[in-house]
């Protein structure tokens, strides 16, 4: 993998024969009335009337239509698929917004107003004014526990999140620590039991007080629920086992980053790999700074 | 009888765009001013409450006007949105005030149910400014410490909000307009301290 070239990010004028950004208006007007509802009650789930997208299930519909719902013609738009910006899902997905919206798109996080993301956080920190749209898989954290989302409705009302912490204590009694290590059960505003969507624990620290407001879309199951800045997040612990996240024993092998979060890569058939930051764009702008550097450290 | 109306929006699309950012961005900040997009009125309604209203309201809505609105707000609603009127505060999924000394107490009106707390109104209030001599310090999701408001909401009003604010997630949720701003007020906020405004 060596630097990849920033795309274009000029708007281009929409294509002809579709509203600005896809969606009707009645629709989108539904889909803004649920999101303020979300904001207003954080972390609770707002059902909404998802709509067939030109896309699958599961490609991020419910963030899509989100995004659609919340976009205007002065955003710039980065759209990233497990942190990076030049996979399948994500360029797909900023292709679709450059040709129904006619916007300006960005792999730079400071630069974008708008993010969608599918399973990370950006590493470099969010600011003020920003908005952050997650794709959801499955919003509802009792699930497992209680399928009937009739049920799930009531255990969330009465608070009664007992369950989810036997469920944590099982992993405790079974392995000595908490094994759940992405869409990690979060406490908002010490009232609603949420899922984070399937971002790593690392990231949950990230979801705490953030200056940027977090919407979270679910297209197949139909929910929308919202972060607004600064908003108490607590992920589930226990006393004697506090939360932690993930760490790693190596630097980034591209950018050197310590700090960041890491995947591995396999890089041949006898068991070779190394490790790379998730996030391109952030592993990236270090590689080109420490390239800058480079002739004053030697 | 055939009546004319003044026109919606001049941008449909991207002036309720902008009106939601700004809705969504008064919820999401409580306490800090945002702009709509701008349009002509009907007597009776704020620049900003009327955009607020075409960005909201369509024929899935039910709206209480408070009494007190013109007759041709009324039917420009009606017109624009298709939105259905009740006269009912119970009923309501918006209710629009223009005249906050006589509105109904906030608990006439829907507060949601404890499953499904989004099931409540949620209020337009027309101010004369948002800026006013009623104080009020609130703090919650969206306010990094403490915020501090100027505005005609006044004491009785408050001491309405905190009581609702105790039955956390039921309750209202609100916008305040005047002129072409707007100011959120979610039920989260919550008040932190309260001195009297003269």
């Amino acid at each position: 993998m060596t630097l990849s070239p920033q795309l274009p990010s000029s708007p281009a004028l929409p294509e002809p024969g579709f509203n600005f950004a896809y969606l009707d208006e009645q629709t989108k007007r539904s889909i803004r009335r649920a999101a303020l509802k979300a904001v207003a009650i954080p972390g609770h789930q707002i059902p909404f009337s998802s709509r067939e997208m030109p896309m699958s299930y599961g490609w991020g519909t419910g963030g899509v239509q989100v995004t659609a719902s919340v976009i205007g013609q002065m955003d710039t738009l980065k759209v990233i698929d497990q942190g990076a910006d030049d996979t399948t899902n994500a360029v797909n997905i900023r292709r679709f917004f450059r040709k129904v919206c006619g916007i300006n798109t960005t792999e730079r996080t400071e630069e974008a107003t708008l993010i969608q993301t599918r399973h990370r956080i950006p590493e470099t920190p969010l600011r003020e004014g920003q908005i952050m749209v997650y794709q959801v898989p499955m919003p509802e954290p009792l699930y497992f526990i209680e399928p009937s989302r009739t049920e799930a409705n009531k255990m969330h009302a009465l608070e009664e999140y007992g369950p989810v912490y036997v469920r944590l204590y099982e992993d405790i009694t079974r392995f000595g620590h908490i094994a759940m290590a992405y869409d990690y059960p979060v406490m908002v505003n010490d009232r609603y039991l949420m899922k984070p969507s399937p971002i790593p624990r690392f990231d949950n620290p990230k979801l705490h007080m953030n200056p940027a407001l977090q919407l979270f879309g679910a297209g197949r199951e139909k929910r929308i629920y919202a972060l607004p800045p600064y908003t108490k997040v607590k992920s589930l612990d226990f006393e004697d086992h506090p939360f932690t996240v993930e760490t790693w024993d190596q630097p980034c092998e591209f950018c050197g980053a310590t700090d960041t979060y890491l995947d591995e890569v396999v890089t041949d058939d006898q068991g070779s790999r190394l490790w790379i930051c998730s996030d391109t764009d952030y592993c990236n702008q270090r590689q080109q700074n420490n390239h800058l550097l480079t002739p004053t450290l030697s | 009888m055939l009546t004319t109306q003044l026109p919606g929006f001049k941008d449909p699309v991207h002036d309720a765009q902008k009106t939601f950012r700004a809705l969504l961005d008064a919820l999401a900040r409580p306490g800090i001013q945002q702009t709509t997009a701008s349009l002509t009125p009907p007597e009776g309604l704020k620049p900003s409450c009327a955009a607020a209203c075409l960005t909201l309201l369509d024929l899935e809505t039910t709206v209480w006007l408070q009494p007190s609105i013109s007759g041709s707000a009324r039917s420009w609603l009606l017109f624009h949105t298709g939105c259905r009127f009740t006269a009912d505060s119970q009923t309501a999924d918006f209710a629009v005030i223009d005249q906050i000394e006589i509105m109904p107490r906030l608990d006439e009106f829907n507060w949601g149910t404890a499953a499904y707390p989004e099931a409540s109104t949620s209020l337009l209030i027309q101010l004369p400014a948002l800026e006013g001599t009623g104080s009020a310090v609130l703090q919650g999701p969206g306010i990094l410490d403490t915020i501090a408001l100027q505005t005609p909401l006044r004491t009785p009003f408050w001491q309405q909000w905190q009581a609702m604010t105790e039955n956390y997630p039921l309750g209202l949720d609100a916008w305040c307009f005047a002129d072409r701003q707007v100011l959120g007020l979610p039920r989260t906020a919550q008040l932190a301290g309260r001195q009297e405004g003269q």
